[in-house]
């Protein structure tokens, strides 16, 4: 499709970038009362772009400015998901005290870029789209876990961050080039298609895929990259690490996904096997998994045990992706919704509630108590979900992935095995939340300023985890369908 | 002399040289440093394989926007780092620590 | 009416929950009545179910089939038969009891029966799921409500025990679901339907001794078995006696449910297989348990041991059903039904002695029953009840426990691989009755305490939770076929299923 056609799908992209590139005026503008204009303002950008977004739903693939982008139904459902998630996180980020005292303009701004950019990045069909989406995504990101520019722990975190995501970046396009090299075309399914006409050698392409995934590894925070992520994700204000372990994970697995699918694998979804890729990624999800366990069990305060344990939860995302295959992915994608959804409803009470939840140590047997039981009810479900117990939605994500597991080869029965025991370890650490908010017995109050806004929030994120829980089949069928890629 | 194959290790040195760079360095302006050189030997690469490979531009077109990213990824690297500067005055970020500072 | 009576069994718990939190915080009262009420209706409808019962029919009955995940063959799929109405009742009349023995709760009485109610309606899920998947789904949703009835509303150091419980209920859900997982992949077509998976699953002989391995540790981890078991002792002595009287009494039978319930229909030539070490693990529990139970003072840890020990007993029941294929089809019929009744029985004995322990703990405040004193003189009515608690909990003739623990011997002792074994577990028989006397004469007849001049009778309230429990246990003693109607065609059904499941692989 060339340019001109193009741009009626490209709508809520536009709409995004119309209002990123108002808020800054608008708050130069009215100096007073800046919160009460901007933030009307960025509503009704979101509710523009999503508009936009459902006007032009479509189920047949279009590839955008000649063949850069890709709409179709993979990046129509993450888009969406993706939408939702910003707006949600933007609207529980107006209530933090940490970011009260500060001008919020530019930070609704970066919000507003990164959102951007990991539209662009789920939908990129180019190498060079790629890049240029993820490092949009992640040059907003470096801004936002700095945010805070006169404390220590935040200024720390965005140096930690800086070089793990230049570097990580910087060795991306070196893979990219090699790809480039190797087939001659920046497209991705072209290049799926010279690799498996070529007779390249398997162990360069085996390097190059490597190369790829240390690339996307810290956006996912795959296992090396564990050690900067968590820093990352205990040294930034808690706003932005419910931001850092959702929406850019949800974009960097989805184009990973969109790359295995269309240039690794054949027409049935089945990873090409002379590569070793299957068994390169089923490695690193039992690494990811055990290792974030590990190491969440040690953690302290809440923070740290959610930075661990959305590493937990990524090794089981690529559990789904080792697999691959109709069911494999879907599994992950349904997986990692409901991870995103648990996660922004744990942050949502974390958020509200006082610095002294947030820095509580668990293991010193003070009881949590928080004034109303509603905090405590919700956060509990949102944590029996993050565990994967019935009824909740993600008994239902965990279920899919060891079924899929399961009915693959036999050679995957060890990370079955692995799985199990870390769903273990993964209840005993998310368990202990629970358990130092209801079980001990020393009294020490946390406050919650709810408002409302956070109130409908958190009722919208329990919604889904409850009745996902309970009837699935609707949401499964419309992930296993959005899996038609746009191949040109 | 003037081959796609000179062009590549020319590349993968700095790839190299760059990696070794981010291992030892603690000075956080010369670590920035080592990841634009291989930022630098990636470029190479694409304009390589774009020159040599008779292929199409694409990779002479990649470059370039490599180019304009890698600037504004340098431009909010040091932004940060003067940042630190300012919070700690020191850029040795081994020195970086929160408990001895306070 | 009659159609979806499990349905209601199931949710009317739901509408209890609804109506606890709707009412007013201050009326604590008026929670209390709700739960009853609750429990009560529950109690009525498995009484409806008792007289309405088939006895002539070996399948399942009150069927309710819906198909609810059609990609995944998943069906709300409900049914009773004679395996597993027994436990229904059982839960029925434990749950109504237990909402009576936490009456005096004071602390957070509404978020406890919230709970209770959750967990009411997991265990009733869990015994009448036909559907494997459904069957998880209500055994998953026991765990939290119990972990956190143990640790909230336990004693001092319940912290701990409750997340030992969790971590020991965790492990063996999730082993339960990995067994399912491999079963629902081997049938063809996938299928998480019971009925479907018994004649579906014709597999080779190492794939079911896997299969039956995974789900067995996953199960054995709940019974307990021997080292699994101490989770269970630290429940009993933390947990506020309505929990620990419903974890004793119901949930750790899921485990023996689980095995005669999955393990044995669907995977017989693995559960002929294991029949000898099966009894072999019978006999360690037995024994371990009453060893174990000789040296306690604590009332409430004598009957986790004696529970472990009785469990023992269950489970060499459940080996007689090697009896099945070496035409000993009687002796199987036997033990096994020896066994299910032992289930009941052991429940209601359990938690009569539980319930009893609470009402001198009331009194006197000590766990040590050696420094209680005699109570016989002054409470006369409680002894009473007392010394028949304690004797069934050995067996004695003409009470119920007799029946049901001589079955599981005498279908045992038929078996000829297993005879010698089941002649060893009769010195457990002894063991048990050299601790319940050694209860009997500290409790009763010891030196009087100077400390407890005025001690009231059991009455009232206490009183109203024993009866049923004494009224049981005698007339399941003199008339044991008002359980064993129920069981037999079921029975003689499950040992047909295995006969006829191993003689196709071989």
């Amino acid at each position: 499709m060339d340019n001109i056609l193009s741009i009626k799908y490209f709508l809520p992209e536009i709409s995004l970038i119309v209002t990123s590139l108002l808020i800054l005026p608008l708050s130069l503008i009215f100096k007073t009362n800046v919160r009460k204009i901007t933030i009307p303002f960025l509503t009704f950008g979101f509710i523009l772009s999503s508009t936009f977004l459902i006007m032009n739903w479509d189920l047949s693939g279009h590839g955008l400015f000649l063949n850069l982008i890709a709409h179709d139904r993979f990046s129509q459902l993450f888009k969406l998901c993706l939408l939702i998630f910003t707006f949600f996180l933007f609207l529980i980020s107006l209530n933090s005290s940490e970011l009260k005292n500060i001008s919020s303009k530019e930070y609704h701004f970066f919000i507003f870029i990164s959102l951007l950019g990991s539209f662009l990045l789920v939908s990129s069909n180019n190498l060079l789209m790629i890049y240029i989406s993820i490092e949009t995504l992640s040059i907003a990101c470096l801004i936002l876990v700095g945010y805070l520019k006169t404390n220590k722990s935040s200024n720390i975190a965005a140096v930690k961050n800086l070089f793990s995501s230049l570097l990580s970046s910087a060795i991306l396009i070196y893979g990219l080039s090699l790809v480039y090299g190797l087939t001659g075309t920046l497209n991705l399914h072209e290049i799926g298609h010279s690799l498996s006409n070529s007779s390249i050698n398997n162990f360069s392409i085996t390097v190059i895929i490597l190369i790829i995934l240390f690339g996307f590894g810290y956006k996912l925070t795959i296992v090396p990259f564990h050690i900067w992520s968590t820093d990352v994700y205990k040294g930034a204000t808690t706003p932005i690490t419910a931001f850092l372990t959702t929406v850019p994970k949800v974009a960097g697995f989805a184009i990973l996904i969109r790359v295995l699918a269309t240039t690794f694998s054949n027409a049935n979804f089945t990873l090409v096997k002379y590569f070793h890729l299957s068994e390169i990624i089923t490695v690193l999800a039992a690494a990811t998994m055990t290792l974030g366990n590990l190491l969440a069990i040690n953690q302290k305060n809440i923070k740290g045990i959610l930075a661990y344990s959305s590493i937990a939860h990524s090794g089981f995302i690529l559990m789904g992706l080792a697999i691959f295959g109709q069911e494999g992915i879907s599994a992950s994608i349904f997986y990692l919704i409901m991870y995103s959804i648990a996660f922004i409803g744990v942050f949502t009470v974390v958020i509200n509630s006082n610095t002294e939840f947030q820095l509580a140590n668990l293991k010193n047997h003070n009881r949590l108590n928080f004034q109303s039981s509603f905090s405590t009810i919700i956060i509990s479900i949102f944590l029996i979900s993050l565990t994967g117990l019935p009824p909740t939605a993600g008994f239902v994500g965990k279920f899919y992935l060891f079924a899929a597991l399961i009915k693959g080869e036999t050679k995957f029965y060890w990370l079955v095995i692995i799985g199990i025991i870390n769903c273990i370890i993964m209840f005993f650490y998310h368990a202990r939340i629970i358990h130092s908010m209801l079980l001990h017995k020393n009294e020490k109050h946390i406050k919650n300023r709810y408002d409302k806004v956070s109130n409908v929030i958190l009722i919208l994120l329990v919604i889904p985890t409850i009745l996902f829980g309970i009837y699935w089949t609707p949401l499964f069928d419309f992930i296993k369908q959005s899996l038609h890629f746009f191949m040109p | 002399m003037n081959s796609l194959y000179t062009y590549l290790l020319v590349s993968a040195i700095l790839f190299c040289l760059g990696l070794y760079g981010v291992t030892i360095r603690r000075n956080a302006l010369l670590i920035l440093m080592s990841i634009e050189l291989i930022l630098s030997s990636a470029n190479i690469n694409l304009i390589a394989f774009s020159r040599f490979g008779a292929l199409s531009l694409d990779g002479q077109i990649f470059a370039l926007f490599a180019m304009v990213i890698t600037l504004a990824q340098a431009a909010v690297g040091i932004a940060i780092i003067l940042n630190v500067y300012n919070t700690f005055r020191t850029i040795n970020i081994d020195k970086l620590d929160i408990s001895r500072n306070k | 009416m009659n159609e979806h009576l499990l349905s209601m069994n199931i949710f009317i718990p739901l509408l209890g929950i609804i109506a606890i939190t709707s009412a007013s915080k201050k009326r604590e009262d008026i929670v209390k009545i709700i739960a009853a009420i609750t429990t009560g209706l529950q109690m009525w409808i498995a009484l409806q179910i008792f007289f309405n019962f088939d006895r002539t029919k070996s399948g399942i009955q009150f069927v309710e089939h819906y198909s609810w995940i059609k990609t995944f063959s998943i069906d709300y799929f409900l049914g009773i038969d004679g395996l597993s109405f027994p436990l229904v009742l059982l839960t029925a009349l434990i749950l109504f009891i237990s909402v009576f023995s936490s009456w005096k709760l004071k602390k957070g009485v509404k978020g406890y029966f919230i709970l209770f109610l959750l967990l009411d309606m997991g265990l009733m899920g869990v015994f009448t799921s036909i559907d494997l998947f459904l069957f998880l789904i209500f055994f998953g949703l026991t765990l939290f409500p119990t972990y956190l009835l143990i640790g909230i509303w336990g004693n001092s150091q319940s912290e701990n025990t409750a997340i030992k419980y969790a971590l020991f209920s965790v492990f063996s859900y999730v082993l339960i679901l990995l067994g399912i997982l491999v079963l629902y992949f081997k049938s063809d077509p996938n299928t998480f339907n019971i009925l479907e998976l018994i004649p579906n699953v014709n597999s080779s002989h190492s794939f079911q001794i896997t299969t039956f391995l995974i789900l067995f540790i996953g199960f054995a981890a709940l019974i307990p078995i021997f080292p699994f078991h101490t989770w269970l002792i630290s429940v009993l002595t933390k947990a506020p006696t309505a929990v620990s009287i419903i974890v004793v009494s119901i949930l750790i039978k899921i485990g023996t449910y689980g095995l005669i319930r999955i393990c044995f229909p669907i995977l017989p030539s693995a559960s002929i297989g294991f029949a000898l070490p099966l009894s072999i693990i019978a006999i360690i529990n037995i024994i371990y348990g009453a060893l174990c139970a000789l040296g306690q003072n604590d009332l409430k840890k004598i009957v986790g041991y004696f529970s472990i020990s009785q469990m023992g007993f269950i489970l060499l029941g459940f080996a007689s059903l090697i009896g099945g294929v070496s035409e000993k089809t009687d002796a199987a019929i036997t033990g096994i039904s020896g066994s299910l009744f032992h289930m009941f029985n052991h429940g209601t004995v359990a938690a009569l002695l539980l319930l009893l322990t609470g009402v001198i703990y009331n009194r006197t405040s000590k766990k040590d029953i050696s420094k209680v004193g005699g109570l016989s003189s002054k409470m006369p009515v409680f002894s009473g009840i007392t010394a028949l608690a304690l004797f069934a909990g050995f067996g004695l003739p003409g009470l119920s426990t007799f029946i049901s623990e001589i079955f599981c011997i005498i279908g045992s002792f038929q078996i000829p691989g297993i005879q010698v074994l089941s002649i060893i577990s009769i010195t457990g028989i002894i063991l048990n009755a050299a601790y319940f006397f050694r209860c009997f004469q500290l409790i009763l007849y010891s030196k009087e305490n100077p400390k407890y001049t005025e001690l009231q009778d059991i009455k009232g309230n206490e009183l109203f939770m024993v009866i049923p429990f004494v009224l049981i246990i005698v007339l399941l003693g003199i008339y044991p076929n008002l359980i064993f109607n129920i069981m037999t065609q079921s029975v003689e059904k499950l040992v047909e299923i295995v006969t006829v499941g191993v003689s196709i692989i071989n």
